[in-house]
């Protein structure tokens, strides 16, 4: 299988470079990041990822917004989208098992393993 | 009409003609003001007392009517006043822009009287309700925050002084030396202090219940013996109507040694065992029996049964509220009461009933299960055994205990509560003075009243856990002494740093419980934050993959505490907040959790708009990267395996 193309969105970069380098480590996946929710979707154009990695809580535009942008622009509205938040505990993530609200979740207090086997359900599906 | 209630109308025109015809078509009904201009107009207004109504011409010189408009809406004290314009018809496609200024309507010249009477009284009708609306909808505000205010009141207010109440008498008592008069006495104050804690407890309660904000708190109880008590408090009832209680268990009738211990809380099945029996004798034809039923097992629960029927209109909303029989002093709260007392402790309620048969209330409980068991302490064993119970406290060394409360009785009733020898007590009466005690001594246990003048309960809180983090001093066990117990406080308290949390008027037995509860636990959590030796610094043990980050990484959490810097500069608690907020997250995730929770103490610090806390917060910080030193593990996969609760990194003080 070729590798797995991740946009990731976040305002912190030392979690974007921490998540990218952990990711990219294992060789299965490529990530790009964007700590500003108003450039997200023009990379999410540019890159058309297997899947998008959205943060909750950012300043200017959020999570949910920019979710928004990219449901409502044809060319991406297809991208799965994972939200990364500290905002949920591992415990939320498991006892929904992996879905709130209809939204695909994952922690940021699970291990990488864990965020990994979240990322592939979603790809696979 | 009076002069009292007739309404005022200006009148502003520059044409003399004009206003002598509107004042003729309007005297009789309004009292009359006018002028000339636009500026003798806004003289009048602001001068003496605002008129009802205005009829403005828009052609004037000088000022002209939308200006005199435009003025009045820009002032609150004048913007209600309904503005009706009187303007010739050429001028009509200028209505909009009337309109937009805020008048309410136009009139145009020539002038017809019937319309000018037919408007103005449209119009000073509809202000005239606007106002009265306006009122109300004050009274209304001002009422609903009276009863929040009236609320508090019992809440808190009455509580505290229900403290010494409750807890004094036992203590006369207990020093003996009382003619039996005198005991006989204090027994009646202790009694009925318990009886007010008791209805206030119950209507904030339910209050509570009612909006699921309660927080279930159960412990082991003895329902049956809660029964016999309720018995004994209705036997003027039981008397007048000569009826007779029967109890049995599990089929058998009762003996006075037995038991039916469920999971639930002592005060609320009093209330609801009270509330359904109360009930039953009331509904129960004379000279008959009522029969309580305990049947144990998996669904533990108890049946009372009379032999009145319910009413067939009331039997399908029987547990709703407002239903009653027209019985005379009922609220029809009754049943609904104990139906959410029920639910509120995880239990069920059903009722059967026939004209033959008579009326069975069932109400289930929570079983007692294996995991409840470590909790289980009846009241009645800590009550005749105190002394062993603090022994318990006190194994190896003197306890030392710092009591914090600015209510004098208050401190003087935990302080009897821990009389012994062997117990140090000491004593503050504010947060500042609570500090200096905490900075120069060792406590086992601190109680610190939440609710005090100046530094209250959860200020002194984060002073002294920021205190402990620079000093690197052993967490002191603090416990919050409060009136309030809903879920809000209580995880304020944890939010805030307390180790746990007791609610006032303070149970003598329950309080000790809590003690030896605390003892015991928390002893394992000091241990490992201990720290031997002088000077220690942190090492952080960070997986190899991520070395070419960390120099990044400290450098992003310097920038980051001189943004934090600069905000607490400028007073923009906010982006303290985020800026921790952030930097909290990234820390934990790279392994520096001693690093995450400084900045989450400074986010704590922000939220309440603490300076002093974050400048000192800040100072740890820029410590704790000084110092910190950090060793890469070189096999990655043995870090991360081994760690659950992060993404990689262990944290070891050491020295």
């Amino acid at each position: 299988m070729s590798q797995i193309k991740i946009v990731m969105i976040d305002d912190n970069q030392m979690i974007c470079d921490f998540i990218k380098l952990k990711l990219e480590n294992t060789g299965k996946f490529i990530v790009n990041y964007s700590c500003d929710g108003n450039e997200a979707c023009r990379m999410i154009t540019k890159e058309m990822p297997d899947i998008v990695l959205l943060d909750i809580n950012m300043p200017n535009i959020d999570g949910p917004d920019v979710a928004t942008i990219i449901r409502e622009s044809p060319a991406i509205k297809h991208i799965p989208i994972l939200y990364l938040s500290s905002l949920i505990t591992r415990d939320d993530v498991i006892r929904n098992q992996g879905v709130i609200k209809n939204r695909n979740v994952a922690s940021k207090s699970m291990t990488i393993d864990e965020i990994i086997t979240r990322i592939m359900e979603i790809v696979e599906k | 009409m009076t002069e009292l209630n007739q309404n005022t109308i200006l009148v502003v025109d520059d044409t003399p003609a004009n206003i002598n015809l509107l004042r003729k078509i309007l005297k009789n009904q309004y009292k009359i003001l006018v002028a000339a201009t636009g500026k003798q107009a806004l003289e009048i207004i602001h001068t003496i007392p605002a008129p009802d109504l205005i009829l403005l011409d828009v052609m004037m010189p000088g000022i002209d009517g939308y200006e005199v408009c435009r003025q009045l809406q820009a002032d609150d004290s004048t913007a209600d006043i309904p503005v009706i314009f009187v303007t010739a018809k050429s001028e009509i496609e200028n209505e909009e822009a009337g309109f937009k200024l805020g008048a309410v309507d136009y009139i145009t010249k020539p002038i017809s009287p019937t319309i000018v009477l037919a408007r103005v009284k449209t119009h000073m009708a509809l202000s005239l309700a606007r106002k009265k609306l306006e009122e109300q909808n004050i009274e209304l505000l001002e009422s609903a925050r009276l009863k929040e205010d009236v609320e508090n009141i019992t809440r808190h207010d009455l509580k505290a002084p229900l403290t010494c109440l409750i807890g004094m008498p036992s203590l006369v008592l207990s020093g003996g030396n009382l003619t039996s008069e005198q005991e006989e006495f204090l027994t009646i104050i202790e009694e009925s202090s318990y009886r007010m804690l008791h209805m206030i407890n119950s209507s904030l309660d339910l209050y509570k219940m009612e909006k699921k904000s309660y927080l279930f708190n159960p412990t082991a109880v003895n329902v049956y013996a809660v029964a016999k008590k309720v018995i004994r408090e209705l036997h003027n009832l039981l008397d007048a109507k000569k009826c007779e209680v029967l109890i049995d268990i599990d089929t058998q009738p009762a003996t006075s040694n037995d038991n039916f211990i469920v999971w639930a809380e002592e005060l609320l099945t009093y209330s609801l065992l009270e509330n359904l029996l109360k009930n039953a004798i009331e509904a129960s034809p004379e000279e008959c029996k009522i029969t309580i039923s305990f049947t144990n097992g998996e669904q533990p629960h108890v049946a009372i049964h009379n032999f009145g029927a319910v009413p067939e209109a009331l039997r399908d909303k029987f547990f709703e509220k407002y239903t009653t029989d027209g019985k005379k002093g009922g609220t029809g709260l009754g049943t609904y009461s104990a139906q959410l007392m029920i639910k509120t402790q995880g239990g069920s309620i059903a009722m059967q009933t026939s004209t033959d048969d008579g009326t069975t209330i069932t109400i289930t409980f929570l079983p007692i299960s294996t995991g409840n068991h470590e909790k289980i302490f009846s009241d009645n064993q800590l009550d005749t055994c105190s002394e062993e119970v603090i022994e318990q406290l006190i194994i190896d060394h003197p306890l030392r205990v710092l009591v914090v409360d600015d209510n004098s009785s208050n401190r003087q009733l935990i302080e009897r509560y821990l009389e012994h020898p062997m117990i140090v007590r000491d004593m503050a009466v504010d947060g500042d003075s609570a500090f200096a005690l905490v900075q120069s001594n060792s406590y086992d246990f601190i109680l610190l009243d939440l609710e005090m003048p100046g530094m209250d309960g959860l200020k002194t809180i984060s002073q002294i856990r920021l205190w402990e983090k620079q000093n690197t001093q052993l967490p002191n066990r603090v416990i919050a002494l409060s009136g309030h117990d809903d879920i809000d406080t209580i995880k304020r308290c944890q939010d805030a740093g307390f180790t746990d949390y007791i609610k006032k008027p303070i149970d003598k037995s329950a309080f000790l419980n809590l003690l030896i509860c605390n003892a015991n636990t928390s002893a394992s959590v000091v241990i490992s934050e201990t720290s031997t030796g002088t000077e220690p610094y942190y090492t952080v043990i960070i997986s190899n993959d991520l070395q070419d980050l960390i120099p990044k990484f400290l450098i992003f959490n310097r920038e980051g505490i001189v943004k934090i810097q600069t905000a607490v500069d400028a007073d923009d608690y906010d982006t303290v907040r985020s800026v921790c907020h952030n930097l909290k997250g990234s820390a934990s995730m790279y392994g520096f959790s001693k690093l995450s929770a400084l900045f989450s103490t400074v986010e704590s610090a922000a939220l309440v708009a603490q300076r002093d806390n974050i400048i000192n917060g800040i100072a740890a910080l820029n410590d704790y990267l000084n110092k910190v030193n950090i060793q890469y593990q070189q096999n990655d996969s043995s870090i991360t395996s081994h760690n659950t609760t992060n993404l990689t990194g262990e944290e070891n003080v050491t020295n």
